[in-house]
């Protein structure tokens, strides 16, 4: 039986999203983010203005599976790129050109080669904005007016409520002791 | 740029350890070796002395001589691997790359040597065995052919002697300059060496392309003066900076297990090193075809001569061998990440790298035993394949026990190169 995920209800009816919190520096979101990983958290995400070093293995993050999507793909690209040329000029309506072989694997391989990175780059593009729930035309984070400084200057964490481990209280507590500032909850779904 | 974006947590997290205890004696030089040469030393005896026993054999003078010039070219080709990544390190002001750097410097001063045993075979072609291997230097190709007439003038015995001092002048002052920087640097610990080290690299890495360049025409392209291919220089360049990273492979992975080199080559330095491996894997395998593609379509007489015999009694199953070994098998291996990570994996692909190497030498030189027109038989690549075997064996035992010589001479890395903090923090993010 399928574990029942717990919905959680603000007074006014909407239903909650997460938790955010701010921290003051890398180092603080960083230190923050190990702790939310070790507490075995899945559902959340650290947001800040640039890039910071090392926060996939400080969140916990596993590798993507994208590359494995893009080699199948791409090598069937290849594959289908090289049966096509050889049905077409080695099957289907064969000439003679220049006294060469028909069907000769040689003059296939810039068109193989060009289809199999076409398709791994369709492929990669298509996938990445699956596997990130993309495009999507709003967000219940953008509704909170001090979140807008993660393009700016603001380091946040946010739990989402989705996670199994998510209790409004507690996980409010665990932020507050990580270091958390201006802890909010978030509503929208 | 602002330090708290792409350091927040190195700075904060590593504290600014100090890396002193990272450059110990017992890290950082290497004293054994006695026994690997010993075993170098007589691998390079039996090898080469089966070689040149093998002259008096039923095999033959012609073919040891080739087999001995396939594998002197190959070590040629590693050892100016060497010199290219020492080249473009210090071009590119690389910082990751520093604790390589040693060992890439090491494989470089051997170029000059190796130079001069691989003018060994077409200094005897010129003055004592009338052009057996290099068809140009043979009477009677010069007193007959037309082709051979109309390049007289780059293929003649003085301005060839001429080019192989060129050579040997260009690539010991490359290799002595950058090699000696690095030295002093160690001593001295003077910034400014590197960017004197910069500064020659410059000039340098010009004159290691045309010298490069011209070497493989004059000691592989002219074995059949007939044959040309613009793409021969870049071809062979392709093979030494194949090899050339292969070879750095193995001597990073047996010192690392002989303790050595500990926080200062680690997996995210070999990861690179792999990424390396993996480039010129596809850079050789672009060069390769492209040079046969375009011959094979255009389809000219004087071209396609050297593909042919390559590709008959029993040469196809090399050439195919090279398009599967020396390009889609390390192509596949290398693209998993853990591969590139695990220091044994890797050395497995750079012992197959090798391998592949040299057969792509056999490939070049070998034919030319048969290749004399319409004389001798077809040999296939299988016979007499053990003097090929010894060959490449006590030429790699040879380079072997010179390598070990270098490699115990010196601290293992550039100890105080400006830039050692930044290879040792060095760190893939993806």
């Amino acid at each position: 039986m399928a574990k029942q995920r717990k919905v959680y209800v603000t007074e006014g009816g909407e239903p909650v999203y997460g938790v955010i919190a701010e921290f003051a520096t890398p180092a603080d979101v960083y230190h923050a983010a190990e702790k939310i990983r070790d507490a075995g958290y899945s559902q959340w995400d650290v947001y800040a203005p640039f890039p910071i070093h090392g926060i996939d293995e400080a969140m916990g993050q596993k590798r993507t599976k994208l590359p494995l999507v893009c080699a199948c793909v791409g090598l069937t690209g290849a594959g289908l790129g090289f049966l096509m040329q050889y049905w077409m000029s080695g099957v289907d309506y064969q000439l003679v050109v220049q006294g060469k072989p028909y069907g000769p694997w040689e003059p296939f391989v810039p068109i193989t080669f060009e289809l199999g990175i076409l398709f791994t780059a369709f492929s990669t593009l298509i996938c990445m904005l699956a596997m990130n729930g993309l495009p999507r035309h709003n967000h219940p984070l953008l509704k909170k007016e001090r979140f807008l400084g993660c393009s700016d200057d603001t380091l946040a964490i946010c739990i989402e409520s989705a996670d199994d481990k998510f209790d409004p209280d507690q996980t409010r507590a665990m932020l507050e002791k990580l270091g958390g500032r201006n802890i909010d909850l978030v509503e929208g779904d | 740029m602002s330090s708290i974006a792409s350091h927040g947590h190195d700075a904060v997290l590593h504290n600014d350890q100090s890396h002193e205890h990272l450059l110990r004696d017992s890290n950082v030089r290497y004293t054994g070796g006695g026994s690997l040469s010993t075993l170098f030393l007589v691998m390079a005896v039996l090898g080469l002395g089966a070689t040149i026993a093998s002259a008096f054999m039923y095999t033959g003078k012609l073919h040891a001589i080739a087999s001995f010039q396939m594998a002197a070219m190959g070590c040629l080709a590693m050892c100016l691997g060497g010199m290219f990544f020492t080249l473009v390190m210090h071009l590119m002001a690389a910082g990751w790359s520093i604790t390589l750097r040693r060992q890439f410097e090491n494989l470089m001063v051997f170029a000059p040597v190796m130079l001069i045993v691989a003018s060994i075979v077409p200094l005897y072609d010129l003055f004592i065995g009338n052009g057996s291997l290099y068809l140009w230097m043979n009477d009677k190709y010069r007193a007959d052919s037309i082709v051979l007439q109309k390049k007289i003038d780059f293929l003649n015995p003085s301005f060839f002697c001429v080019r192989l001092m060129l050579y040997f002048f260009i690539w010991t002052v490359i290799a002595w300059k950058l090699s000696g920087y690095s030295r002093r640097q160690d001593e001295t610990g003077d910034k400014w060496l590197s960017n004197k080290a910069r500064f020659t690299s410059a000039w340098g890495m010009l004159a290691f392309a045309l010298s490069t360049a011209f070497a493989s025409f004059d000691l592989l392209m002219s074995m059949d003066f007939r044959f040309f291919s613009t793409m021969w220089g870049v071809y062979y360049f392709a093979s030494t900076a194949f090899s050339g990273v292969a070879a750095l492979v193995l001597i990073i992975v047996p010192l690392r297990r002989a303790g050595k080199l500990e926080g200062l080559v680690t997996s995210e330095h070999l990861h690179d090193v792999g990424k390396l491996m993996f480039t010129f894997t596809v850079f050789w395998a672009y060069i390769a075809f492209s040079q046969y593609f375009l011959i094979w379509y255009s389809n000219v007489p004087e071209e396609t001569v050297w593909y042919l015999v390559r590709k008959r009694d029993g040469w196809q199953f090399v050439f195919f061998l090279l398009a599967i070994g020396h390009f889609i098998v390390p192509f596949l291996i290398l693209l998993f990440r853990g591969v590139k990570r695990s220091p044994t994996a890797l050395a497995i692909v750079a012992i197959w790298m090798l391998f592949i190497h040299f057969t792509d030498m056999f490939f070049i030189v070998r034919p030319m035993v048969t290749t004399r027109f319409a004389e001798g038989t077809p040999l296939s690549p299988a016979a007499g394949i053990w003097v090929d075997l010894a060959a490449v064996f006590g030429m790699l035992g040879l380079l072997g026990l010179l390598l070990v010589w270098r490699v115990r001479s010196s601290p293992l890395i550039p100890l105080r190169d400006p830039r050692l903090p930044e290879a040792i923090e060095h760190k893939n993010y993806v």
